[in-house]
């Protein structure tokens, strides 16, 4: 590959950062536009790349586009080493859509305004490298420099309680990210002649690490990456910043950020630790059930909207952990990347949406509506739409990824994965509960007119970013055989890597 | 089947008479069948069974969880923090009294033994001669008896001691250059 479009798709949002620093504090217009531009082209190049490895390379599970391995540290044998695969590219497509609609989102900051839209395109190329990184230490490095700008733009454009919550998010990421370091020493103290080349790693771990030595960096891997995605008990963080956060952040957060933890799980600590995998199976799924029950009965107990958005956001990675746990599943595993997708988009576009209402109503709280639907009938369609699809009705992408983890994780072989799958179904009937008692509670019923009399309609800016998730929602949940053709070869690879 | 049939057909023909014919009063008919008709009114009081049993208590329970998550999962959090912050601080008055203490202790004791040993330069050849002199007894005392020794040691330190105190205790002395008035 002579265009090493991985390094464009990781800097290009790091130059217009850059870029940015130049240009004066007080042209709101010129910054907005600019960190759009720069935001635009790494979305085509991620559209492109999706295009081109799915034409071109789908077939096989091997690395493709692949950059380096440069020699970056010699003394760490640290290389700048680039890659993806079926499982990088989609969340590649989705990092690149979502931030390029997140900052089109936050056209309405007006604090600030050049230093957000900095650390919104640092936040890209954080993301964008942790999603293209073949080797450990730099993949480390993209992981760690995502949290500078998100500890920044939840603690300097948050809610009320935005310190609060960017230092509990920063400490709670960091202090996983240690346990991942430790993880990634011993792998490299252990392999022979060192590395931190994850393919090679993936290659030669299960044969050089003992069985302690799997348990031990697996857990180590899996408390790193279940605070990120967030799994029961460690999710606590979660609510206070996506409440918090800026709309825009909120988005990125739930629609990127989440993922990198299953991410990771599904890149480095399955395919690498497969004996480990297989021992904590049924842990990994119970955890699963555990937080999709627990994340919808909390769900279902909001007053204040974005924290339900936010709690269904633990539900619904709820079911990417079920799904991990079936590791010898095909289509559950395909089912966890559909969910990681599905969710991203539609949680995505519910965070905007509650924020296109909080920018209007400055109130969250659900009881404070009621009836919107007379007034906003756009805006209610949209919501119902998402609502419905997290919810998971058939013909939306929600549907089509919790059917996937269902029959997977069912049929998955493990013991007990039938009883775990069964109580886990209830979480869908529990999240049609709260979505649908949310829409009967804000769009159903009596119209408040003095009060919400002044509401204006979604605006065409708001609607042109929201329609683009509304619309692949839709697709993926009719047609979801490209998405699923995409990953089948990479996936099936895992699973047999992990079936060693 | 042909149950079901005549009660439909039943049902029609009833309704046909009372309330298109009028041959029966409807209200005759509540007034009647008072209990069965409030009965049939409420739908056989399912949605407020339905509310008190499933609804509400499930509802009950979410707040529960939700009680929970915010002060038991999340307060542990929140523990961990106010803890490590709580640790940091009494570390820091650790490190302040204790560590620093040391530091400082260290100087303080060379001060007070600076102030206490320029005594004994005081420039007196009579002084140095008298040091000198005491120490050899000494010696030749600790020789021939070590017990007589202490008690020695003890009446030199009294002695010592004493007129340091005298010296100490004596009005300001007079300095050699400026005179009383200073």
């Amino acid at each position: 590959m002579d265009f090493p479009v991985l390094s464009y798709l990781i800097f290009i949002p790091l130059i217009g950062a850059v870029f940015l620093l130049f240009l004066p504090k007080d042209k709101f217009g010129l910054i907005r536009w600019t960190s759009a531009f720069f935001s635009f082209v790494p979305m085509v190049l991620s559209f492109w790349l999706t295009y081109d490895y799915f034409f071109n390379f789908s077939q096989t599970a091997d690395f493709y586009y692949m950059e380096g391995p440069l020699s970056w540290i010699s003394l760490l044998n640290a290389n700048y080493f680039l890659g993806v695969d079926g499982i990088s590219v989609p969340m590649l497509f989705l990092t690149g859509l979502l931030s390029f609609i997140s900052i089109v989102a936050s056209f309405n900051i007006a604090v600030r305004v050049k230093e957000y839209f900095i650390f919104f395109l640092l936040l890209e190329t954080g993301m964008m490298g942790v999603f293209c990184a073949l080797d450990f230490f730099l993949f480390y490095v993209f992981w760690e420099v995502m949290l500078v700008p998100m500890y920044f733009l939840i603690g300097i454009w948050g809610g009320p309680q935005k310190e609060y919550a960017a230092i509990k998010f920063f400490l709670y990421t960091l202090f996983g990210s240690i346990f991942m370091l430790v993880a990634i020493l011993v792998l490299y103290f252990t392999s022979n002649p060192h590395t931190l080349n994850m393919l090679e790693l993936i290659q030669t771990a299960p044969g050089f690490l003992t069985h302690g030595l799997q348990l031990f960096c697996f857990v180590f891997f899996f408390i790193a990456f279940a605070i990120k995605v967030p799994v029961w008990p460690f999710h606590t963080w979660l609510p206070d910043a996506h409440v918090q956060a800026p709309t825009a952040v909120s988005v990125i957060l739930a629609g990127v950020l989440l993922k990198m933890g299953t991410y990771g799980m599904l890149r480095i600590s399955w395919p690498m630790l497969p004996e480990a995998t297989r021992y904590f199976a049924i842990p990994i799924a119970i955890l699963g059930l555990i937080g999709i029950i627990y994340g919808a009965l909390v769900s279902m107990a909001q007053t204040d909207l974005k924290k339900l958005v936010a709690y269904s956001s633990v539900s619904h990675m709820g079911y990417c952990m079920l799904s991990l746990g079936a590791f010898s599943s095909v289509t559950a595993i395909t089912g966890c990347m559909f969910q990681m997708i599905s969710h991203g988009l539609i949680t995505g576009a519910l965070f905007l949406l509650v924020g296109v209402l909080y920018d209007r109503a400055h109130t969250r709280e659900i009881a404070a509506f009621g009836g919107l639907g007379a007034k906003l009938p756009i805006y209610t369609g949209l919501m119902v739409l998402f609502s419905m699809a997290s919810l998971g009705l058939p013909g939306m992408s929600g549907f089509v990824s919790e059917f996937m983890v269902f029959i997977g994780a069912f049929a998955s072989g493990i013991p007990h994965f039938q009883l775990i799958t069964a109580l886990a179904v209830l979480g869908v009937v529990l999240t049609a509960g709260y979505m649908l008692r949310m829409v009967q509670r804000m769009f159903l019923g009596e119209f408040n007119k003095e009060k919400w009399g002044g509401l204006t309609e979604i605006n065409t800016r708001e609607l042109i970013i929201v329609s683009p998730l509304a619309l692949l929602t839709i697709a993926i949940g009719f047609f979801p055989a490209p998405l699923s053709d995409l990953m089948e070869a990479t996936i099936t690879n895992l699973v047999q890597l992990m079936a060693r | 089947m042909l149950v079901s049939t005549i009660v439909a057909v039943g049902g029609i023909v009833l309704a046909y008479v009372v309330y298109f014919k009028k041959k029966i009063s409807a209200d005759a008919m509540m007034e009647k069948f008072k209990p069965l008709y409030t009965l049939l009114l409420n739908k056989y009081y399912f949605d407020e069974i339905y509310d008190k049993v499933i609804i509400k208590p499930i509802l009950a329970f979410t707040r529960m969880m939700w009680w929970s998550d915010a002060n038991i999962i999340d307060g542990l959090v929140n523990f961990v923090g106010w803890f490590t912050i709580k640790w940091a601080d009494a570390k820091m008055l650790f490190d302040k009294y204790i560590i620093d203490g040391a530091v400082n202790g260290a100087g303080t004791v060379c001060m007070a033994a600076s102030w206490l040993f320029k005594y004994v330069q005081n420039g007196s050849v009579q002084f140095y001669t008298l040091v000198i002199i005491t120490s050899a007894v000494g010696v030749i005392i600790y020789r021939v008896t070590p017990e007589g020794f202490l008690y020695y040691f003890i009446g030199v330190v009294v002695v010592a001691l004493a007129r340091f105190l005298m010296k100490m205790n004596r009005p300001e002395e007079v300095n050699v250059e400026t005179g009383p008035e200073g």
